[in-house]
């Protein structure tokens, strides 16, 4: 398994049980963060600071609720991809969907950039209004 | 042939104008194809035919305009992401993206879901039209 692999694992594993600073560690200080859709969260967060503020909003929303369950994993040194099945639940609403996100790397090997697109995106608009 | 051959046999068939052999070479019966975003080929499309029938759109409203340079193709187990440098520019308006094209293949070797991705999906739909 290739280190780039081992760095997205890490970081989903990070993402998973809350560990800040394992979480930050994988992303450059000028990261740009693309959230796709027409909802509340849509937009372009930049910097470590703003995507970790994405997270703790997602986090609040859910109440914790959100998992990512890993399909698979792919990288090399400049791009990555993680496949996810995505499960949450918001006031009373379940958001059940394949995300496909992209990655791509700095010469340091750290997140600098995420794209995303899900299996169904009227839903997550509708999860998040 | 492996999961990326046949992206490439298929993306020669695309360059040639041959939708139909894409289609054959890549693409399941039953296809899911997901376009993200609010441009006027936005949406879901269900089947082989329903796929080629937006790849066909859009090729209408952007053909001939994009510059396409491969960057990365990454090929797992089940799935496959191909990454490429877009570049147009059609009546002063600039469009300069990376897009990531995510595949989920069946059994048959063949895609059953496709993503459409792109790190500035504003940019995408302003330049196909909205």
């Amino acid at each position: 398994m290739n280190e780039q692999v081992q760095l997205l694992e890490r970081w989903l594993a990070a993402y998973g049980q809350e560990e800040r600073e394992a979480m930050m560690d994988s992303l450059a200080e000028d990261a740009v963060w693309h959230v796709g859709g027409t909802h509340r969260f849509s937009g372009d967060y930049r910097g470590r600071e703003a995507i970790m503020g994405y997270f703790d909003a997602v986090r609040q929303e859910t109440s914790d609720t959100m998992k990512l369950e890993t399909l698979e994993v792919l990288a090399n040194q400049r791009h990555g991809a993680a496949f996810l099945h995505v499960t949450a639940g918001r006031q009373g609403r379940r958001l059940d969907t394949v995300a496909a996100d992209a990655f791509r790397f700095d010469d340091q090997g750290r997140i600098a950039e995420f794209w995303a697109s899900n299996a169904d995106q009227a839903s997550i608009d509708e999860f998040w209004s | 042939m492996t999961k990326a051959e046949r992206l490439r046999t298929a993306m020669e068939a695309v360059s040639r104008g041959d939708l139909p052999t894409f289609g054959d070479t890549l693409l399941n019966d039953d296809v899911v194809w997901h376009w993200p975003g609010r441009s006027s080929v936005s949406g879901d499309y269900h089947g082989r035919d329903a796929a080629l029938g937006l790849l066909a759109r859009f090729h209408t409203l952007t053909g001939g305009r994009l510059q396409v340079e491969p960057l990365d193709i990454l090929e797992g187990r089940d799935h496959l992401m191909s990454f490429t440098h877009i570049t147009a520019e059609r009546e002063g308006q600039q469009l300069d993206v990376v897009m990531a094209d995510a595949m989920r293949f069946g059994s048959d070797g063949r895609v059953v879901e496709f993503w459409t991705l792109s790190n500035d999906q504003d940019a995408v739909d302003s330049f196909i039209g909205r």
